[in-house]
């Protein structure tokens, strides 16, 4: 039983490194980094900034949106009944032209102070960009030129950075959002993309008004609204070339927070949107990416039960020989053949091999942004333990889902 | 989408030629474990063929047979203990040729019951204070908790002690059948110590120790005890040999 779980395991890891690996390997030189025509005129842009006590951020978030060189563009700030300085911080700007300002009086989660600025929004594109991002230099134009060139086109993201790295929790997600960025990229390139993450997506704003808006109450309302855009027979793509810099949580707990959230999002999204999976309707989207992400997440929590029982197992053994003859310390006799003879191979082979191909993959995503091998430690880390932290969040939002706990944005 | 159906289908294909790949190695280690006791059953074999013949070429002298047998049976002992490690350890690892893993089972009981005999021998000609203990266990927790007791204790007693080790679940051959019925053992843990004392039950470790030392004492004590114990011995002689013979047909 266990060898069958650790085989599953290991060929659900393999397969999905290899099919990444066979779109890389078609994809890769031109179509990784499209460029697109600028239009002839550019189009209306409203970018809605949903904030709740952002207070520490709000000044730099909007200095950057105000200063982007974009004739027609409105930003609209909402402050989502903030409970510390964020309103009086905004209002500092409150003379600018481009700017309005919404102050709700009650909290209404993310979801609905988007819809209360999506009411504003009379532009045909939108942004939905959070207050603690940043839009990098050409971000905007760029995507709204790839809107116009791809009529079917319903979202478009752009590569996501990480403000500060000065934690080691922060330094870890340079590594993992460069992966992210590379395969949401490959992903892009196939139309399977299925995400329009908060720090920066722009949509056509008449989809955005026929889908009713954003889920209130839903936890990953991102991920709701790109699968809504999907079933309506729109595409998600990402701008590879271009990117906005995010603040990403800077310790465990705020990590776990984050991640939880949003797997129970997705657990949440998978129940909503029931009808879509395994659908012919929506083409391999829902024949083999949702389900496959689906199953990724299970089979993580397997892992992690197969681990624990590894652990489980060991410490009662340990537990025995204490109990029985106390605590005795003694050095194994080490024979090197027999440990080679004790390894369990018809696991390990392929795993091994299935590692390398990570490895190859880590290296290519390294390559395509650009970036140099600077934290090696965070990157060894990433190769090797990333996949139990994910898999512990996935176990929690898995439990907290299964015993309906409330729902929470931290 | 193409570009998607042939990555679902390059995917797949290359995910199972790994999986093939690691059966293929799998197996060739499954071969190699079994090479590897065969192996180490071979070498255990000739050294006690190597020590029958010099023991018959000797003459009478008890002293050149105590001698002989202090000189070489510890280290045969030491690769029988060896041996049954690595058949546990490997157990659970799989040999896939399952017949090849019986055959070897068995080769390795026939190798301690032979040793058994030599050390009983020993024991009887030499009058050496030696404790041999026949070990039987499965997979309940107590059996784990024996296990590490005559692990610790025999850590403690250098050559003194012998300790023959028969798994009663996964291990099954004619030998250790007879010795089961011979000492009416039916469930882990059960020891038999010096052919005369069954304890069908977990004996911690100060009670080991307890009974052990009470088990030196009486060799000076009763006479009855030692005659006892020598026809126990003696009846085990010739049952084992039986026992050898069966398995050894058994194997060719």
């Amino acid at each position: 039983m266990i060898f069958i779980l650790a085989w599953i395991l290991v060929s659900s890891s393999v397969f999905l490194s290899a099919f990444y690996m066979s779109v890389y390997s078609e994809k890769k030189g031109g179509d990784m980094r499209q460029e697109f025509e600028a239009p002839d005129s550019w189009p209306s842009v409203s970018i809605l900034v949903p904030a709740y006590n952002e207070e520490k951020v709000v000044r730099e978030s909007l200095q950057n949106l105000l200063n982007i060189d974009y004739n027609d563009l409105k930003v609209i700030f909402i402050n989502d009944a903030s409970t510390d300085s964020t309103l009086e911080k905004a209002k500092q700007f409150e003379d600018h032209d481009g700017l309005e300002i919404i102050d709700l009086k009650d909290n209404k989660g993310k979801a609905g102070a988007l819809n209360a600025g999506l009411e504003k929004a009379d532009t045909k594109y939108t942004v939905v960009q959070d207050a603690d991002s940043l839009m990098g230099s050409g971000l905007l134009q760029e995507t709204v030129s790839r809107m116009e060139a791809e009529e079917n086109t319903g979202g478009v993201i752009a590569r996501i950075a990480p403000l500060e790295k000065d934690t080691f929790v922060r330094k870890l997600q340079v590594v993992e959002y460069m992966m992210t960025n590379f395969y949401r990229n490959l992903l892009s390139t196939v139309d399977l993309l299925d995400v329009t993450p908060g720090a920066f997506s722009i949509y056509r704003t008449q989809d955005l008004k026929e889908v009713d808006g954003f889920d209130v109450g839903n936890l990953t309302e991102d991920l709701d609204m790109a699968w809504r855009l999907r079933k309506k027979g729109r595409s998600i793509r990402m701008h590879y070339g271009t990117k906005s810099r995010t603040e990403l949580p800077s310790n465990f707990r705020d990590l776990k927070g984050q991640r939880v959230r949003w797997a129970r999002g997705f657990l949440y999204n998978v129940r909503k949107h029931s009808g879509m999976f395994l659908s012919k309707k929506y083409g391999l989207f829902s024949r083999f990416h949702v389900p496959m992400q689906f199953l990724v997440g299970i089979i993580s929590v397997l892992g992690l039960g197969l681990i624990g029982y590894g652990l489980f197992d060991s410490l009662y053994n340990f537990y025995i020989t204490v109990t029985s003859v106390g605590l005795r310390f003694s050095l194994p006799q080490i024979n090197l053949m027999e440990a080679v003879l004790s390894f369990q191979w018809k696991v390990y082979t392929p795993l091994i091999l299935g590692f390398s191909l990570i490895g190859y993959l880590i290296r290519e995503g390294y390559r395509e942004s650009g970036r140099n091998l600077d934290h090696p430690h965070t990157l060894g880390f990433y190769f090797f333990a990333f996949f139990f932290l994910q898999a512990y969040f996935w176990s929690t939002a898995l439990f907290k889902e299964l015993f309906r706990s409330t729902k929470a944005w931290t | 989408m193409d570009l998607v159906k042939s990555s679902i289908i390059k995917a797949s294909a290359f995910t199972a030629l790994l999986l093939f790949v690691g059966i293929l190695v799998g197996l060739q280690m499954d071969d190699a474990r079994g090479a590897y006791i065969e192996g180490q059953l071979k070498e255990s074999d000739l050294r006690m063929q190597n020590f029958l013949v010099t023991q018959n070429y000797l003459d009478d002298s008890s002293q050149n047979y105590c001698k002989l047998v202090e000189r070489q049976i510890p280290e045969l002992s030491q690769q029988n203990t060896r041996i049954g490690q690595n058949l546990q350890s490997f157990t659970g690892r799989s040999i896939s040729n399952q017949e090849n893993y019986k055959y070897l089972v068995r080769r390795y009981y026939v190798n301690q019951l032979r040793l058994y005999n030599v050390l009983s021998n020993y024991k009887e000609r030499c009058g050496a204070n030696t404790t041999l203990i026949f070990y039987f266990f499965d997979d309940s927790t107590n059996s784990q908790r024996q296990g590490a007791v005559l692990t610790e204790y025999y850590r403690g007693v250098d050559n003194s002690s012998y300790i023959f080790s028969f798994n009663l679940e996964k291990n099954r051959s004619s030998a250790m059948e007879l010795l089961k019925q011979d000492y009416g053992i039916e469930e882990g843990p059960s020891i038999v110590i010096n052919g005369n004392q069954t304890y069908n039950e977990y004996v911690p470790l100060k009670q080991l120790r307890s009974i052990l030392r009470n088990d030196e004492e009486p060799v000076n004590n009763t006479s009855v005890n030692q005659s006892e114990y020598n026809s126990n011995i003696s009846k085990k002689d010739n049952s084992t040999n039986t026992s050898d013979q069966e398995t050894i047909e058994g194997l060719s």
